[in-house]
Parts: structure tokens; sequence; C-alpha cells
């Protein structure tokens, strides 16, 4: 199952063209297979990018997320939305409320009420060691196109929308491009179409603004299908109230997840399906290789200590088995 | 015999294998209004819980599970295409226009990386 497949240095490179631009707070990078269609895959991408945000970013006053978490209730959303929230709540279904939308107003509480570069850490801030409402509280009516929240339910799609919109964006892209496309939108990453020869070259980092050209951030994986996405503690941490805290919650505790893992990455069908897992999966703590693996994901894991664990048919690295810290 | 709640059902024909997972159940659920009583139905939790520890291969028996038919962020929440794979066990395969194809696991690969997947 697991194929190793040396490419001398710059094989690869034959026909894929990528470019690079920010959006949703990170850095995108569209890739296409036949180098000349990158304009209209970039167009096609930055106009699903564009409903994404307008639907569904946190720090957006104009945005309909803005708006519903404003005031608990909201007519007239959009199909970006709906779908959006869709998602979220399937994928907190599918992890059992490991990834749950409603975290919102801890992220709130813990000062990531601002987009993230602009957070202040010397504003005292408020810290509430409570649960997060559960995700079965939002009560969504795609026919109405309504959605209603509880009081004090605010709700974050950062697990899910990025990633979704990176599926749809590189469907979207394949098939106005007419060639492969692959989409990432930091670090989540989605493929569409034909692939190139060899498929799409990813390189496996703790962060995804790693330079992809260095060797010593991580290893390289091929995929040709689906999605692959990287959830961690490597990113988007901050001060609050003197302790160190990060954007990934438990929804169990309310608070930031022990940081058992450095990263996991997953590999999966889609984009949206291998971001929610990794979430979990970086949730759940010490069983996250079992979790993993008892729901059939190719997935690897690096632990605090550096330590690289894989399930399913994720290649083992070739090079060391740990991981500098 | 105890009633099984609609929802119910359709979520345990949905979860049979794996793929009660965000990109299927956003295909098969956008727009049916499905999800409108999930919060209001308790027993959906264990139904869950139960059924997506089941079987399943990614590597041989998933055909691209990513909804297909629209692919654009203008359409309606429900034409994410085809609904009907709940009977089939999730066992739908794509018809996306834009060629998307059978997920197969990520091999090592020696070739230059020009993106990088991390944290964010």
């Amino acid at each position: 199952l697991i194929e190793s497949r040396p490419i001398a240095p710059g094989a690869g490179m034959v026909g894929p063209r990528f470019i690079r631009f920010p959006a949703l707070g990170c850095a995108a990078v569209v890739g296409v297979a036949a180098a000349e269609r990158l304009d209209a895959a970039r167009e096609a991408v930055q106009a699903e990018v564009e409903a994404c945000d307008a639907s569904c970013s946190r720090f957006r006053e104009d945005s309909e997320l803005s708006r519903l978490n404003a005031s608990g209730r909201l007519d007239g959303a959009s199909p970006w939305l709906i779908r959006a929230l869709t998602v979220a709540l399937a994928a907190a279904q599918a992890t059992s409320g490991l990834v749950d939308p409603t975290v919102g107003q801890t992220l709130i509480d813990l000062g990531y009420d601002r987009s993230f570069e602009r957070i202040d850490p010397d504003v005292p801030l408020l810290v509430r060691a409570s649960h997060v409402p559960a995700w079965r509280s939002i009560r969504l009516h795609p026919a109405r196109h309504r959605v209603t929240l509880p009081a004090g339910v605010r709700v974050d799609l950062g697990a899910t929308a990025k990633a979704l919109c990176a599926d749809l964006a590189a469907r979207r892209a394949a098939a106005a491009a007419g060639t492969g496309v692959l989409v990432s939108l930091g670090g989540d990453i989605a493929v569409a179409g034909q692939p190139p020869s060899g498929g799409w070259v990813v390189r496996v980092a703790a962060r995804a603004d790693a330079d992809p050209a260095d060797p010593g951030a991580g290893p390289t994986v091929a995929i040709h299908a689906g999605g692959l996405a990287t959830s961690g503690t490597a990113a988007r941490r901050w001060k609050q109230a003197g302790r160190d805290v990060h954007h990934l919650i438990d929804p169990r505790t309310g608070q930031p997840a022990a940081e058992v893992w450095r990263t996991v990455t997953v590999a999966a069908p889609s984009c949206v399906e291998a971001n929610a897992a990794s979430t979990a999966a970086a949730v759940v703590g010490a069983g996250a290789p079992r979790w993993l693996a008892e729901h059939k994901y190719d997935a690897r894991l690096v632990a605090a200590d550096g330590g690289v664990v894989v399930t399913g048919a994720w290649p083992v690295d070739a090079a060391p088995e740990t991981v500098p810290a | 015999v105890p009633s099984i709640h609609p929802t119910e059902r359709r979520l345990r024909l949905l979860t049979r294998t794996r793929y009660l997972t965000a990109a299927v159940a956003a295909a098969a659920l956008a727009g049916t209004g499905v999800l409108a009583d999930l919060a209001a139905h308790n027993s959906i939790r264990h139904a869950v819980t139960k059924t997506t520890s089941g079987s399943g291969s990614v590597q041989s028996t998933s055909p691209t599970t990513t909804p297909t038919g629209t692919t654009g962020s203008s359409g309606a929440s429900g034409t994410t295409g085809t609904t009907g794979n709940s009977g089939a066990g999730g066992s739908s395969s794509s018809s996306s226009g834009s060629g998307a194809s059978t997920y197969t696991p990520p091999v090592q690969s020696y070739a230059p990386a020009q993106v990088s997947t991390g944290a964010s």
C-alpha cells in the first residue's frame, strides 16, 4: 500500500505552476497542472474565497456570521453560510463533538476576538473555565435560510470553513481552468482534476508558512486527490493573563486543548474531512493515534517531544523518526 | 419494537460506513432540512458514535466522497448533488465535472515541494 517513489529533483516541476496571495488571514497558494491556466484558476479561487469571507469571517462586522453572532438569529442566510454551518454540524456529528463550532465565545473569552495579528496580549482579558455549549444548540433551517442560536452562544467556523473553501475552490477552479488544481488556504490543501505527473508534492511542516523548499521543514508527500490538512498548536498562540494559550479549544473542557501533539496531519477524500479529523485528533490528546486508526485515517502525528507516529497508509518518514524541538 | 426517529434512521444509513463525514453529510443533508431537528433529538449522539466506528477502508473502498454537482458558491444550498447514497451505505461515486478522482493515500515523494501543510 505504501509506495516509495524517488523522483529526481525538478522532475515533478515540469508542468505545475503556483501563485501565492493573502486570503482569509493567511496565505493562499494556487497551483495548476497546466501552467497556462493559472489565471483562470486563480480567479475562480478568489471568487470562492471572497464568498467564504463574506459569509464566515468572525472578524468582519459585515459578515453573515458576525451578524448571526451579534443577534443570535439570521434570516436570509446565504447558501454559502448554510453550507458552511451544515458542514460544521456534520463535522461535530462525525467527531462526537470534538470539533464543535460553538467554541466562539470561548475564543472570545481567551482574547481571540479579532483577527489574530491584532490580539493585544497586554489587555486584561476575561478567563472563564466554562464548558463550550453543545453544537446541538444551533438551529439551522436550510429551507427557510434561517439560523438561530441560544443566548450566549457564538459560532466559530475556523475548524471547517477554510477547508470547505479549499475544497470548493479547487473544484471550481479545476472546472474553470480545465486542468488539475491545488488550493492551499493556510495549509488546508485540496486538489481537484487531473494531477500533474507524480502528484502534488507537499511539504509536511510544523507551520503552514514554512518554506516548502526547505528540506529541514519536514518530509514531502505526494497526493493525487482529496485533501490534506494539519492542525496543531505551533501557530495562533498568544499570551492571555500571563499564560500561553492557543486556538484549539477542547469542547469537553472549554479550555485550550492539552498540547500532546505539536501537529496532526491527515489525508482524506476532502480537505474539510481531513481538517475535521486532524482537529479532532489534536483535541482528543493521547488517544489520537487510536482514534485516527479506528476511523481509518492516513495521518502523521508529531508529539510534543518530537516523536513521529503514523496511522493507516501514511508513508513512514524516510529521514529521522523524531523532529527537532 | 421501539420506533426509530426518521433523522436517526437516515443517519444510521449514512453512517453504515465511515462516510458520515463533513463533505458527505453536507451533500446528503444540505437543503433537506433534516439537520433542523438534530438538536432536539437526543439519541443522535449515540447513533453517530455507534455507527462512525464501523468499517470502511480509505484506500480501496472509497470512491471520492466529495459532494457532486455544482461547485460554485452561488448555488442554492440544496444543490450539492445526489443524496440517494443513503440506501447504499454511502457508496456513492463522484460525478464531479471537475475531474475529481478516487482518493489514494499520500506517498513519499522526493520531488521539490511548492506548498506546505502545517498549523496556521
